[in-house]
C-alpha cells in the first residue's frame, strides 16, 4: 500500500504532463499548412490597412496640405489633438514624438511584417492550385508595396525589412532608392501573378489593375513619365478604366465596390470592422440647450476636428456648375433635429462630406462605408500629368478631360477658350485633384511630388493668418511649415530600440 | 449520561491480539478495578465568567491503578465518575484554557469553571501541509480564529483579515455591497504582474480571489508572511499566502448553532452640493465668463436654462434631491446561518447553511448569498481515515451603473427628478427618436448590471498510518468557478439611448484540479524531535470564457436575455486559457531540547508557463527560532516575570509564476475583414507581443528577523518582525524597434527591494472576575524601491524609476497658485484671471509633459489596527478602529465635483466649496473660475482630465470600523430555554471615520473607483444561539 502511495507520488511528478499549449491562437507553423491558413493570414494584411486608415491616422496626406486644415479648438482639446493639430501646422507637436506620426509609422510597419511572414510563409502551404499561390503570393507584396510607399514618401530613407529579415534585429535606413527599388519589383511581381477584379475570389482583393495603377503612381512619384505613361496606357488599353456617371454617387454608401474603384479598403458595420473618421470630419451638431447630449446621426455631425480650407471650401470649385461640390463639401451645419444653424466664428467654413454617415451606418465613430484607394478618375488625371510632364500638354487634355466632362464641366480648351501652357496645365490639374480626390488622403503626397507643398500651404492654410482679419488677438495657430517638413521626423522611439540606429540617424532640421 | 467511546486503535488490536491474551488483560484490569475504593461523584462544568454550562467538555479522568476513562459532558454540563483517592481530572474544551485538578476525598460534587482563551496563543498553526504549536513556529505568521473573523459580520474574506493582521494591507474596492477588496502582504512584490496572496483552502490552493468562501464557515486563518513560511508553496508564493481552515465537526453530541442579525444601512454621504438658487447664480455667472457675447449679464433665463428649470425658478428656486432620488434612506441587511456539529463516533461530521441579503445604499442595488458547507471526517481503523469538505455558493450582485452616483451628483437641482406621471423624467425628441433630457434615475431604475457566481471548492483525502509516526497522505481537490454578468442599457438610460439598447453577457468558467501526495514522519527521541514532510503535487486549471454585446434591440423587455434579437453584434468572442503546475516538496523541522528549531523547506516546481528549458524552479528556505524563555540561565526571578521570549530569523527564496499565459508564444491574433464591404472574412494577424520563450520566474530573497516577547503571565505580548525583500528577475515589457512590427517582449529584467517592519501587541490590562480589559494594537510600514530597470536605463516613465516604489508614484504638473489680475500670461496665453497657474518647471517658457514631477505617493507611511475588548459581567462592548497614514491620494473626484465645468457632467453642479470659486470680487480663494468650457485646465498638455498636484490630498485617516455591544444570556436562563448558549448583541459598522481627506473614502488606492458608490453606516442587532 504505501508502495501504491509512493507510486503515485512519483506518477503525479510526471514530466511530460507540462507540456500544455493555450489553444486560443496560433503560430507560425500551424498558420501557413495549407491554403485556408495562407488565405487567412494574407487577409491580415488587408485588416493591418483597414487599422492603419480607420482613425485619425487617416488625416496623414489630407492635413497640414491645402485642402483641410484643423480647427483651433481642436488643439484645446488636450494633448493628444494638440498632436493631431501639429500634423497641420507643422509646429513643435511636429515632432519625432508626434503620436499620430509614430502611429503611422508602427501600423505600416505592422503591415509589412505581416506581409513579410505571408511572403516567406506561403511557399511553404500545400495549396493545390498554383495559381492561387502565386496571386495570394502577388497580394502579399501588393501590399508590402503599398505600406512601404507611404513610408518612403513620408520619412525618405528607412529600414528595410523583408521576409529574410528576423524581427528582433536592428536594421539601418536603407536609402528611398533601394525602398522604391523594393515597391517597383513587388509591384512588377504582382501585376505578373494577381488576378483581374472580375477573377478575383473577393471584391476587395489587389488586382492586376490596382497593381498597374499603383505602379504607375509610384513611377509618377519618381518622375519616371515614361514608364508611368507605358503602365497607365497598358492599364487602360489591357484592363479598360470606367468613371461613374455621376460623380455624388461614389459617395453615398450606396456604390461600394463600383466600376470606377480600382482598390478601397473595406469595411463594414461589423463589430471591428468600421471606421471613425466621420467623427474627425463632421461638426458639432449641438442641442438648443446647451449640455445636453448630442445627436450622432445628424447630417454632418462629428467631433470638429478637421474642416476644408477656404481654398477647397470655396475657392477652387464652379460652385454654379461643378457637381462635384456638393458631394464634397457641407456648406451648412445642422442641429440635433437636422435643421440648419450658424457656423460658429470658428469651424467657421464647411466641412468635408466625403465620409459622412448614411442610414446603414452605426454612428460617427462606426461607419461601415469603404475608403477610397485608388481610382479610375485618379489614374486619368495622373496620366495627363505623366504627358505634361512628358510635354505633350495637348494630349494631357483628353483624360482630363474625360473627368471634368462627369463632373458637368466642359473640355477644358473650351472653358478657357484656349489651350493651356505646360506650366498652367500643371497648376490647373493640381486643382483638379483636389477637386476631384480632395479628402481622400492624397494631397500631401501630390503636393510633396509635385514641389509645391511649402508654398501651397503657407498660401491656403494658414489658419492664423486668415482668421486675425475677424478676430484681432486670434488663438488660432499659426502655420510654421518650412521645407525641412517634405520629410516627417523618425519616431523618436524607433532611433532608441533599433539597435543598428542612434539618435542623430534623424532627418534633418529634427 | 455516559458515552462510550470506542477507540479505533482498540478495535484494531482486538483483531490482531490473541483471544486468550486478551482475556488476561481483561481479567488484569477487572482485578485492579474492584480493588479500589470507588464512588461516584457527579460533576458539572461551567463558563467561568457566565456560569452556562459547557456540554461536550472532555473529561479525562485519571486514578491511580486504573486505566484513564474519558467522559463528555451533557448538555446541561453534567458528568459522572468513579473516583478514588487521588483522582485527578483533565478537562478540555475547545476555546477554554485546560484544566487539570484533583478531587478531594469527600466531596460528592465537583464544579469545574472554565476560562475562555482569547487569541489563539497555545493553539495550532496551520503552516502547510501540516501544523505546528505556535510557540515553536520559527517564520512570520498572522492567524486569525473563527471568534475574530465572526466579530464583523463581513461579507468576504479579505474584510475579515483587514486592520486585525500587522503586514497586510487590504484596501476596498469600492463601497458597493458584493465589491471584492484587494490585499498586499507586506508591501508590492511585483511591477507588472501584482496579484493578490496565494489563497490555500483546506490545502486546495485557490487562484485568484476568494470572495464566494462563507466567511461564517471558517475555523481559521494563517497568513504566511515571510519567505520561509511561505516558501512551502514555492512559485506561487511571492505575494504570501493565506491558509483557510474551514469548519469540521468536532468529537462530541451534536450541536446546533444557529446566529441571525438584521440591521439597516443609512447614507453617510461627505459631497454637499450647491442649492438650487447658489446653482443657478454660478450658472450664469460661468456661462457669462465664458461668453459674454452670447451670454450677456442680462440676458434671459430662457438662455440658460430649460422649460422644466424654469418651472423650477420660478416656483421660488424649488431644489431637488437627487442623491436623495437615487439612494434608500435606509437600506435593510439579513444574515441566517446554522451549523450542525456531530462527532459521535468514528465519523465527525459538519454541516452550515447560510443565507445573506444586503440591499445596497442605492437603489436597485444589493448582493445576495447562498452559501452550504459540509465537512466529514471518518476513522476508519487505526490505519485508514478519510475526510472530505465541499463549501458551495451561490451568490448574485446586483450593481448600479458607475455614472448614476456621479450624474445624481453634478444634475442641476432645478431639474424635477420624475414627470407628473411620476416616472423619470426624460425628453424624448420625437422627430430624430433620440433623448434630449437624460435622467440618472433612468439608469438606476431600468438598467440591469447583475453578476452571479457559482462556486464549489472542494476537497477529499485519504490518510494512511502503515506504521507508527508515518503518515500517508493523497488528496484531490477542486475549484470550480462558474461567473456571469449580464448587463442591459434599455433605450431610455443615457448608455442605451444611442444604441437602442445595449447588452453585454459575459460568461466565464474557471476548472482547477489539484492532486497532492504527502508523507509526514514523526521521530521523537531523548531531546530531539524531528518532523519531516515530502510530497508530490500536480495542479490542472483551465479558463473559457465567452463576451458577447449586441446593440439596436428591438424592444427593451428582454433585456440581455435575447442576444439573437440584436440588431448588431459588437462582441463575440470565446477564451480559453489554462496552464500546469507540478511539483516536488519537502520540509524537515528539528527541534533539540524544545528550545533550538530548525525548519529548511524547498520546493521544486514546474510550470507549463514557461518555455521548455525554463520551466523548473527550485525555491528553498530556512529560518531557525531560539526559545530563551526555556533556556536554564532565564533565572526565576526573570521568568516570574517573563512567561515567553522566542527570537526567529529566517531566509529563503520564492518565486511569481504569474506571467501571461501567452507570454512565451509569438501569436497569430484572430483578425477580419469585409471583402466586398459587408462579409467579414476571418483571418490571422501576427503583431503586438513577440513571445519570449526564455522567460523565468520572478525571484524573491526574503529575510525575516523576528521576536515575540510576553509577561505578566501573558497578560502582556508583543511581536516584532523586520524583513527584507530583494526582488529579482521582474517581468518588464521591452520595447522593440517599431519597424519590427512588434511593440514588445517581455523580459526579466528588473529588481526591487522592500524593507518593512510588523508588530504586535497584546495586554489585557484589566482582568477582574467582574470586569475585564483586553486590547490589541497593530502597526506596519515598508519602504519599496526599484534597484534596476531596463539595461542602460533608469527610467521608463515618470513614475517608474530606479530609486523610486514600483506603484504608488503620483505624477502630475505642481500647482501654483491661480492666475491674478495683472498677473504674467506667458505659461498660459489664453488664459484668465481665476485660472489655474501651473508651475514651468524646467523654465522653458511653455508648459509642456517635462513639467511634470512627483507631487505625492501614494503608500502609506504606515497602517494598523486598535482592538478593544471590555467585560462586565455578561455584558462586553468591542471596538475595532483602523488607522493608515503617509499616503496621498490623486483626488480628481472631489476636484471635478468642485470645478465648475468638469468631465463628471459638463454644466453640472458642484460642491458648496465649489461655490466658493474665484470671481473678481472674490479673489481669495483656491477653487479657479468657473467657466463653460474649461479654458482654466488648458495649458495642461494632458486636458482637463489631468488635474495637477492641486488634487492631491492626504489619506491620513482613523476609522471606527465597528463598535459592538453584546450580552451573553445567563447560564440559568439559558438551561430553562434548553439551550446551550446564547448571545444578542447590538453593533454599529463604520460608524465614524476621521480624516482631512475630502473625497469619499481615503481607504482607496484609486480614489476614482469609489466614486460609483457612496459610503453608509451600518447598524446591527444579532442574536447567536447554541442548542
Amino acid at each position: 500500500m504505501s508502495v501504491g502511495l509512493a507510486g503515485m507520488i512519483a506518477l503525479a511528478g510526471c514530466k511530460k504532463s507540462l507540456n500544455y499549449t493555450p489553444e486560443v491562437f496560433v503560430a507560425q507553423p500551424q498558420v501557413f499548412k495549407d491554403q485556408a491558413g495562407a488565405t487567412a493570414a494574407v487577409t491580415g494584411i488587408y485588416t493591418q490597412l483597414q487599422t492603419l486608415k480607420r482613425s485619425d491616422y487617416a488625416l496623414i496626406g489630407i492635413v497640414g496640405t491645402d485642402e483641410a486644415r484643423c480647427t483651433y479648438q481642436s488643439q484645446g482639446y488636450g494633448d493628444y489633438w494638440a498632436n493631431v493639430t501639429g500634423l497641420d501646422v507643422y509646429d513643435i507637436k511636429f515632432s519625432s514624438q508626434n503620436y499620430q506620426l509614430s502611429g503611422f509609422w508602427q501600423d505600416c510597419y505592422i503591415g509589412i511584417a505581416n506581409a513579410n511572414a505571408a511572403i516567406q510563409g506561403i511557399p511553404n502551404a500545400s495549396i493545390a492550385d498554383p495559381t492561387v499561390s502565386s496571386r495570394l503570393l502577388g497580394e502579399s507584396r501588393f501590399m508590402r508595396a503599398l505600406f512601404y510607399f507611404y513610408l518612403v514618401q513620408l520619412y525618405g530613407d528607412i529600414p528595410l525589412r523583408t521576409e529574410t529579415t528576423p524581427f528582433s534585429a536592428g536594421v539601418k535606413r536603407a536609402p528611398a532608392a533601394d525602398v522604391y527599388k523594393q515597391i517597383i519589383d513587388d509591384l512588377k511581381f504582382a501585376v505578373a501573378n494577381l488576378w483581374v477584379k472580375s477573377k478575383n475570389p473577393g471584391i476587395g482583393r489587389a488586382s492586376v489593375e490596382a497593381a498597374k495603377a499603383l505602379l504607375g503612381k509610384v513611377y509618377l512619384t519618381q518622375k519616371d513619365y515614361a514608364d508611368a505613361k507605358t503602365t497607365f496606357e497598358d492599364l487602360i488599353n489591357t484592363n479598360g478604366l470606367t468613371l461613374l456617371t455621376d460623380y455624388s454617387q461614389l459617395f453615398d454608401g450606396q456604390h461600394e465596390n463600383n466600376a470606377e474603384s480600382l482598390f478601397e479598403i473595406q469595411y463594414s458595420t461589423d463589430a471591428n470592422n468600421t471606421q471613425g473618421l466621420q467623427n474627425l470630419f463632421g461638426s458639432y451638431a449641438g442641442v438648443p440647450v446647451p449640455g445636453e447630449a448630442w445627436n450622432s446621426h445628424t447630417p454632418g455631425a462629428g467631433g470638429t476636428v478637421v474642416m476644408a480650407t477656404a481654398y477647397y471650401s470655396d475657392t477652387v470649385f464652379d460652385k454654379n456648375n461643378d457637381k462635384r461640390y456638393l458631394a464634397s463639401i457641407w456648406p451648412h451645419r445642422y442641429d440635433g433635429n437636422g435643421n440648419t444653424m450658424d457656423w460658429w466664428v470658428d469651424p467657421g467654413l464647411p466641412t468635408i462630406k466625403k465620409y459622412d454617415i448614411s442610414s446603414s451606418d452605426i454612428d460617427i465613430y462606426n461607419s461601415g462605408k469603404n475608403l477610397y484607394y485608388l481610382r479610375a478618375s485618379d489614374v486619368y488625371l495622373m496620366y495627363a500629368e505623366a504627358l505634361n510632364e512628358l510635354a505633350q500638354t495637348g494630349a494631357a487634355l483628353a483624360p482630363l478631360n474625360k473627368v471634368r466632362n462627369r463632373a458637368g464641366l466642359q473640355n477644358l480648351e473650351d472653358a478657357w477658350g484656349r489651350t493651356p501652357t505646360q506650366a498652367e496645365l500643371r497648376t490647373e490639374l493640381l486643382d483638379e485633384r483636389m477637386r476631384e480626390l480632395g479628402g481622400e488622403g492624397w494631397r500631401w503626397f501630390d503636393l510633396k511630388r509635385t514641389g509645391t507643398l511649402v508654398s501651397r500651404v503657407m498660401t491656403h492654410n494658414n489658419p492664423h493668418a486668415y482668421y486675425v482679419i475677424y478676430n484681432s488677438g486670434d488663438a488660432h495657430p499659426v502655420q510654421n511649415i518650412t521645407d525641412k517638413n517634405n520629410l516627417y521626423p523618425i519616431p523618436l522611439n524607433e532611433l532608441q530600440t533599433n539597435s543598428a540606429l542612434s539618435l542623430t540617424d534623424q532627418n534633418p532640421g529634427y | 449520561m455516559q458515552i462510550p467511546r470506542i477507540s479505533g486503535h482498540g478495535r484494531f488490536f482486538r483483531s490482531i491480539v490473541h483471544p486468550r491474551i486478551l482475556f488476561i488483560l481483561f481479567a488484569l484490569g477487572f482485578i485492579l478495578e474492584v480493588s479500589a475504593q470507588q464512588r461516584q461523584v457527579q460533576g458539572v462544568v461551567q463558563d467561568a465568567k457566565t456560569h452556562s454550562p459547557l456540554a461536550l467538555a472532555t473529561i479525562h479522568v485519571k486514578s491511580k491503578g486504573v486505566p484513564d476513562v474519558t467522559k463528555i459532558t451533557d448538555s446541561r454540563g453534567h458528568f459522572s465518575f468513579n473516583a478514588a483517592p487521588g483522582t485527578s481530572l483533565e478537562v478540555t474544551y475547545t476555546g477554554y484554557k485546560s484544566i487539570q485538578l484533583t478531587v478531594n476525598d469527600d466531596s460528592a460534587t465537583v464544579t469545574i469553571l472554565m476560562d475562555a482563551v482569547y487569541g489563539k496563543l497555545e493553539d495550532f498553526v496551520f503552516i502547510g501541509y501540516g501544523k505546528e504549536k505556535k510557540p515553536d513556529l520559527t517564520s512570520s505568521i498572522s492567524s486569525l480564529s473563527s471568534k475574530d473573523i465572526n466579530e464583523l459580520p463581513a461579507t468576504n474574506l479579505a474584510s475579515a483579515i483587514a486592520s486585525r493582521t500587522p503586514g497586510v494591507e487590504v484596501h476596498s474596492n469600492g463601497y458597493a455591497p458584493g465589491s471584492g477588496n484587494s490585499v498586499n502582504v507586506r508591501g508590492l512584490n511585483s511591477i507588472t504582474q501584482s496579484e493578490g496572496p496565494l489563497y490555500v483552502v483546506d490545502g486546495v490552493a485557490i487562484t485568484g480571489d476568494i470572495r464566494d468562501l462563507n466567511p461564517a464557515d471558517i475555523e481559521s486563518i494563517d497568513i504566511l508572511k515571510d519567505a520561509a513560511a511561505a516558501g512551502i508553496y514555492g512559485s506561487r508564493a511571492a505575494a504570501g499566502v493565506v491558509l483557510v481552515t474551514t469548519k469540521h465537526g468536532k468529537a462530541g453530541l451534536a450541536t446546533i448553532d444557529f446566529s441571525m442579525y438584521y440591521g439597516v444601512q443609512t447614507p453617510n454621504n461627505p459631497y454637499h452640493m450647491l442649492d438650487a438658487k447658489d446653482y443657478y447664480n454660478l450658472k450664469k455667472f460661468a456661462f457669462n465668463d465664458a461668453d459674454p457675447v452670447t451670454y450677456a449679464p442680462d440676458s434671459p433665463d430662457t438662455k440658460f436654462f430649460n422649460q422644466y428649470e424654469l418651472k423650477s425658478i420660478a416656483n421660488g428656486f424649488k431644489t431637488y434631491d437627487w442623491l436623495k432620488a437615487v439612494t434608500r434612506s435606509a437600506a435593510p441587511m439579513q444574515n441566517y446561518s446554522i451549523g450542525i456539529s456531530n462527532g459521535v463516533g468514528k465519523n465527525k461530521v459538519y454541516f452550515s447553511g447560510n443565507y445573506q441579503d444586503q440591499k445596497g445604499i442605492m437603489i436597485n442595488t444589493g448582493y445576495t448569498r447562498y452559501a452550504g458547507h459540509f465537512s466529514i471526517e471518518s476513522d476508519i481503523n487505526s490505519i485508514f481515515k478519510l475526510g472530505g469538505t465541499v463549501n458551495v455558493d451561490h451568490n448574485v450582485t446586483k450593481g448600479v451603473t458607475s455614472s448614476v452616483y456621479q450624474n445624481a451628483l453634478t444634475q442641476s437641482p432645478l431639474m424635477p427628478i420624475f414627470d407628473s406621471t411620476g416616472a423619470p423624467l426624460v425628453i424624448t425628441d420625437q422627430s430624430t427618436g433620440t433623448l434630449t433630457i437624460r435622467n440618472p434615475m433612468t439608469s438606476a431604475l431600468y438598467s440591469v448590471n447583475n453578476y452571479t457566481a457559482n462556486r464549489t471548492m472542494a476537497n477529499f483525502y485519504i490518510e494512511v498510518t502503515p506504521i507508527r509516526n508515518l503518515v500517508l497522505r493523497s488528496s484531490i481537490g477542486a475549484d470550480l468557478l462558474n461567473a456571469e454578468s449580464d448587463v442591459y442599457y434599455p433605450r431610455n438610460t443615457g448608455e442605451g439611448f444611442s444604441t437602442n439598447g445595449s447588452a453585454e453577457v459575459y460568461n466565464t468558467k474557471s476548472t482547477d484540479v489539484l492532486w497532492e501526495n504527502t508523507a509526514t514522519y514523526t521521530w521523537r527521541k531523548g531531546d530531539h524531535d524531528l518532523n519531516v514532510v515530502a510530497g508530490a503535487t500536480y495542479e490542472r486549471r483551465e479558463n473559457t470564457a465567452m463576451d458577447m454585446k449586441g446593440q439596436q434591440f428591438p424592444t427593451d423587455l428582454l433585456t440581455f436575455k435575447n442576444m439573437g434579437s440584436a440588431g448588431i453584434k459588437t462582441q463575440d468572442n470565446t477564451n480559453y486559457d489554462g496552464w500546469i503546475v507540478q511539483s516536488y516538496l519537502a520540509r524537515a523541522i528539528y527541534k533539540f531540547k524544545k528550545r533550538y528549531i530548525l525548519n529548511l523547506t524547498g520546493r521544486r516546481d514546474g510550470s507549463s508557463r514557461f518555455g521548455q528549458d525554463n520551466r523548473y524552479g527550485f525555491f528553498p528556505s530556512a529560518s531557525v527560532a531560539w526559545r530563551l524563555i526555556d533556556e536554564p540561565f532565564m533565572g526565576f526571578k526573570l521568568k516570574s516575570f517573563l512567561s515567553d521570549w522566542k527570537i526567529r530569523a529566517s531566509y529563503g527564496l520564492i518565486g511569481n509564476q504569474n506571467l501571461p499565459y501567452d507570454a512565451i508564444y509569438t501569436r497569430y491574433n484572430n483578425a477580419q475583414y469585409p471583402f466586398n464591404g459587408s462579409n467579414a472574412t476571418s483571418g490571422y494577424q501576427v503583431g503586438g507581443t513577440a513571445g519570449n520563450p526564455t522567460l523565468e520566474w520572478e525571484r524573491q530573497h526574503q529575510s525575516n528577523l523576528g521576536m515575540d516577547i510576553a509577561a505578566l503571565n501573558n497578560r502582556v505580548s508583543l511581536s516584532v518582525d523586520v524583513y527584507n525583500k530583494n526582488i529579482t528577475s521582474l517581468l518588464l515589457p521591452f520595447n522593440l524597434a517599431p519597424s519590427s512590427g512588434f511593440y514588445n517582449e517581455q523580459i526579466n529584467v528588473a529588481s526591487m527591494n522592500t524593507k518593512g517592519i510588523d508588530i504586535n501587541f497584546q495586554a489585557t490590562p484589566v482582568k477582574t472576575r467582574n470586569f475585564e480589559w483586553q486590547m490589541t494594537f497593530n502597526w506596519s510600514r515598508y519602504k519599496s524601491k526599484i534597484t534596476h530597470l531596463l539595461p542602460g536605463r533608469d527610467s521608463v516613465s515618470l513614475s517608474l524609476r530606479v530609486g523610486q516604489p514600483p506603484s504608488g508614484v503620483l505624477v502630475n504638473y505642481v500647482f501654483d497658485g491661480l492666475y491674478q489680475q495683472g498677473d504674467d500670461f506667458t505659461l498660459n496665453p489664453n488664459g484668465k484671471p481665476g485660472d489655474i497657474k501651473i508651475k514651468d518647471l524646467n523654465h522653458d517658457g511653455k508648459i509642456t509633459p517635462q513639467d511634470q514631477t512627483i507631487v505625492g505617493y501614494n503608500i502609506p507611511g504606515g497602517w494598523g489596527g486598535l482592538w478593544n475588548w471590555f467585560r462586565y459581567k455578561s455584558v462586553t462592548l468591542t471596538v475595532l478602529a483602523s488607522y493608515e497614514y503617509g499616503q496621498q491620494l490623486n483626488n480628481l473626484p472631489y476636484t471635478n465635483l468642485t470645478y465648475y465645468n468638469s468631465w463628471f457632467g459638463n454644466i453640472g453642479n458642484v460642491t458648496k466649496e465649489g461655490g466658493n470659486c474665484w470671481t473678481p470680487t472674490n479673489t481669495h480663494t483656491n477653487i479657479p473660475r468657473p467657466n463653460a468650457f474649461a479654458t482654466s485646465l488648458k495649458p495642461l498638455p494632458g486636458g482637463p482630465d489631468q488635474g495637477s498636484s492641486y488634487s492631491i490630498q492626504k489619506g491620513d485617516y482613523i476609522r471606527i470600523k465597528s463598535i459592538t455591544l453584546a450580552y451573553d444570556i445567563p447560564g440559568a436562563v439559558t438551561q430553562k430555554m434548553k439551550l446551550r448558549n446564547m448571545n444578542v448583541y447590538v453593533q454599529a459598522l463604520e460608524p465614524f471615520l476621521f480624516t482631512g481627506y475630502k473625497g469619499l473614502d481615503p481607504d482607496n488606492g484609486n480614489p476614482t473607483q469609489l466614486e460609483n458608490y457612496p459610503r453608509y453606516r451600518t447598524f446591527l442587532v444579532g442574536v447567536k444561539l447554541g442548542l
